[in-house]
């Protein structure tokens, strides 16, 4: 690399209520109603607060999972949840999940639009058109959509909802007439300080990226491997590019499973720790969920079949995520485990999400390389319990970030938008001048 | 007969003021040193919120049309009606006490989300939740929704009804016990007391469970304003609280005799709790008072209450507001609003007002309105209190948080001298404030 990419990384924490493993609740560190508990999301948000972080992100589903070994599955509303937080902390992003599928768009304009007021200009929309029956059947629908119907909604969903937002700014009223939605009115919420919500996308099919590219200001990736990285970065920038806006306008943060500890195996000891406290049985419904094929019946001790990895995919009922089974894919195809070794395996290095088991130190370098690679604006860091690792991030991963310079050493913007903007632009595309970073606002 | 409820025996007053900020008065904008900027209307919000807990409210209440009303009032408005579950929860986190009622549609919102949203604000509020349930008549909100369409009047009701048994039974889905937390064995909860709901009609297919326990008052508590036929059926059964509003004293003690006939009638043991809202212009003395009142007059826009009568069937708009009230403007019938209606007309004729004096007369819709002294506002709250018109009110203060600040300094003191309320909080939740006990979940009474 002839020029270092100028700049600093974006970071952001995927919370999942108390932590990506499903036996984060076991902790003694944790009460027995943290996730409903006011006290322990304001705590969330002070300690993201301490680290600057740039956005602390929850994801959402509305369906309860199985509720005897993961406490994870209790969902209150995160766009609820981060108003409330939003009064505790002063300037880290707040980004709250919501479905396309299963909103109205004129009711969740106006929720986000209220939401990111009482933020002061903090919020963002995380947009995903939702796959599991589940939930559908929450909503009196027997299955959801197929991809390609739920990402057209989704799409004509997202350009409704911004429309509604560019109303409450113009005063003029929205006439929409489209395939999915009849609307004609306004919002009667003022622009926030950002102007309106910031948008967030997580899908990694091909309709999600080009939704990414289209509308999207930051895109919650999957990423295994940094040359996938690379590629889908290069992807979607282009994406955004040919809709004629300026690559800086989307900031790209892979998801990271993240342990650390003072040493390696001190941080592989406690993945291995808070697995075992877990059932048995997790990582192969989640991997069989994720690949859409029933991994108990593989033999353990052999390679994936390679007809398996081969097949193509049905995408007119596969519900997984496209982005999840490909980045498995790719890494089983790269390294051929037996799936006694890969399902071991992932527990460090992740699955669907890259994972990261090691020292402060050593996520560090990972970050500055895959960042000087030109593969990431940042990382969406989804820490196995937060209530202790979020402390470390804080006061030990933080502070090596910033002795590197590749982070800020307080926070120098006031909303999230002008968090992402003012993070390191885009390597590699030039400056293009004339294309909008940020959506204009009067 | 049933035996008398706690409320009977030891009757408390209740106060509730409307959270809309820079206050009920539509022209609030114009008072001089109200800021338009967002981050000051933002604090007008926070400091309403905080008013009203100093001053030991039982809580704070947010009304949402779920549109942004007629053209004809646009010129005049200020675009400041915040969604009120994020507006609610984010003032959660500014105080400690005060009961969080929101408004919620019936019937413009899945009833699985509508439970999700008001459990998660009763959680992050550690048990101040209220619903209030609307039945959305207008069809300016139903055009911000899509396809589905203005549903007739006594279907609404039909309909409230299923979508109100439906969010309880998904408020029910954990049994209170069911989180049983065992580290040793991995078990975090026991699923034969987590509940499907299951609900399957024409109307709602419905599977649930929703994903969180009951919170620290059980279910939030319901609020109800239908003044119909329909409505009022309604609201006898299912309403823990009923907003309304009388111009006099008669009609007043008349609602609240029937609605707590209706109620009993229904078997409820304990009655709706019966709020009136409450319009009012304070001073520390009467001249501070009128001078204030002088205030709120200036800054009144009648185009602006003319442009909101064409929603119940007068239109006045355009004629002089010197002359008389043109009486041929009003629908002479209404199929949708007739209680609004008549009332209106009531206001038009009584004393022949001029179309203005009429207009700023319409401001408190048709409820109750004092201007005055502490020691007056005091005295007609007693008195309603006290003569079987009123359990409390629902505050209006035309700007907040100013004028709530003065009720609060010298209104609830005087209250709590007569022995009227509460001198602190006795208890945590909104189901406290109000004197209600936390509903059995239904699934363990079924056990």
């Amino acid at each position: 690399m002839s020029e270092r990419r100028e700049g600093h990384v974006l970071l952001g924490i995927n919370v999942l209520t108390l932590g990506y493993l499903p036996a984060a609740w076991q902790s003694n560190l944790l009460h027995t109603h943290a996730p409903t508990d006011p006290d322990y999301w304001r705590r969330i948000g002070a300690l993201a607060e301490r680290g600057t972080l740039d956005a602390i992100f929850l994801a959402d589903g509305p369906i309860l999972g199985n509720p005897s070994y993961d406490a994870n599955n209790t969902r209150l509303d995160p766009t609820i949840i981060w108003s409330h937080v939003a009064r505790a902390t002063s300037q880290v992003g707040l980004i709250a999940t919501a479905s396309t599928t299963f909103n109205d768009p004129f009711e969740l304009a106006e929720r986000l639009l209220s939401f990111d007021v009482s933020t002061g200009g903090r919020a963002a929309w995380n947009l995903v058109t939702s796959r599991d029956t589940g939930s559908a059947n929450n909503f009196g629908l027997d299955e959801v959509l197929g991809r390609g119907d739920r990402y057209e909604r989704g799409s004509e969903f997202a350009d409704l909802v911004i429309a509604l937002w560019e109303s409450a700014r113009t005063g003029d009223d929205v006439v929409h007439h489209g395939r999915h939605f009849d609307l004609e009115g306004r919002l009667h919420v003022p622009p926030s300080e950002q102007g309106r919500p910031v948008i967030f996308q997580a899908g990694g099919s091909p309709q999600g990226r080009a939704l990414a590219g289209r509308v999207g200001e930051g895109v919650f990736a999957a990423e295994l491997t940094k040359e996938g990285a690379l590629q889908h970065y290069r992807e979607v920038k282009q994406n955004a590019v040919d809709f004629g806006r300026s690559p800086d306008a989307v900031k790209i943060l892979p998801g990271l499973l993240l342990t650390l500890g003072s040493t390696e195996e001190e941080a592989r000891r406690r993945v291995d720790e808070i697995h075992d406290l877990g059932p048995s049985a997790y990582s192969v419904l989640w991997l069989s969920q994720a690949i859409g094929h029933d991994v108990s019946t593989l033999e353990l001790d052999e390679p994936f079949p390679a007809e398996l990895l081969e097949a193509p995919l049905d995408v007119s009922t596969f519900r997984g995520s496209i982005g999840f089974r490909q980045s498995i894919f790719e890494r089983i195809r790269q390294s051929k485990p037996t799936v006694r070794e890969y399902l071991r395996e992932t527990r460090y290095t992740g699955s669907g999400h890259g994972g990261f088991a090691g020292t402060p130190e050593q996520l560090a370098d990972k970050i500055e390389d895959w960042f000087y690679s030109g593969a990431i604006d940042g990382f969406n860091l989804q820490p196995d319990r937060l209530i202790d690792q979020l402390e470390v991030i804080a006061d030990e991963l933080v502070p090596i970030l910033r002795a590197r310079g590749l982070y800020r050493h307080e926070y120098e913007t006031d909303t999230l938008r002008g968090h992402l903007q003012a993070s390191s632009p885009t390597p590699g595309f030039g400056r293009t001048p004339g294309l909008a970073t940020a959506p204009e606002f009067a | 007969m049933t035996a008398a409820t706690p409320r009977e025996r030891e009757r408390e007053l209740h106060l509730l003021v409307f959270g809309h900020a820079p206050g009920s008065l539509a022209g609030a904008w114009r008072v001089p040193g109200v800021g338009s900027d967002v981050a000051s209307r933002r604090q007008r919000m926070v400091e309403t919120a905080q008013v009203a807990e100093a001053g030991l409210l039982d809580g704070i209440f947010f009304a949402d049309g779920l549109n942004f009303g007629p053209d004809g009032t646009w010129a005049h408005k200020v675009p400041d009606d915040f969604e009120p579950l994020t507006t609610t929860a984010f003032l959660a986190a500014a105080t400690e006490h005060l009961g969080l009622v929101v408004t919620g549609s019936s019937q413009f919102q899945a009833p699985y989300t509508l439970a999700r949203q008001l459990l998660s604000l009763d959680h992050l509020s550690g048990g101040r939740a209220g619903w209030n349930l609307v039945t959305s008549f207008s069809e300016a909100a139903a055009a911000n929704y899509g396809s589905r369409g203005v549903v007739g009047h006594d279907d609404r009701y039909r309909q409230a009804e299923e979508v109100l048994e439906i969010v309880k039974t998904l408020w029910d889905s954990f049994e209170d016990d069911a989180v049983i937390a065992d580290r040793a064995r991995g078990i975090h909860t026991d699923p034969s007391k987590v509940h499907r709901a299951d609900h399957h009609s024409e109307a709602f297919d419905v599977a649930g469970p929703l994903g969180s326990t009951r919170s620290s008052q059980g279910q939030p508590v319901i609020f109800q304003a239908g003044a119909s036929t329909a409505g009022t059926a309604f609201a006898a059964r299912h309403a823990d609280a009923i907003f309304t509003g009388h111009p006099t004293l008669a009609q007043s003690q008349d609602f609240y005799r029937r609605i707590t006939q209706q109620a009993r009638d229904a078997g409820r043991r304990t009655l709706p709790i019966v709020t009136p809202g409450l319009s009012f212009v304070v001073g520390s003395t009467e001249e501070e008072a009128q001078r204030y009142e002088k205030v709120v007059e200036e800054s009144f826009i009648p185009e602006y209450q003319a442009a909101w009568l064409q929603e119940v069937d007068i239109d006045v708009t355009g004629h002089p507001l010197d002359g008389p009230v043109p009486l041929d403007r009003f629908a002479a019938a209404s199929e949708k609003h007739h209680t609004a209606l008549a009332g209106y007309k009531t206001l038009a004729t009584e004393g022949n007002p001029s179309l203005r004096e009429f207009l700023y007369k319409t401001i408190s819709a048709f409820g109750l309105r004092v201007v005055g002294s502490p020691e007056r506002i005091a005295d007609e709250i007693q008195h309603r209190f006290e003569n079987g018109a009123a359990d409390g009110f629902i505050l209006q203060p035309p700007v907040a948080p100013d004028q709530l600040q003065l009720f609060v300094e010298h209104v609830v003191p005087l209250l709590q001298k007569r022995g009227l309320f509460r001198h602190e909080y006795s208890g945590s939740t909104l189901r406290d404030h109000l004197g209600l006990t936390p509903p059995a979940n239904r699934y363990t009474t079924n056990r």
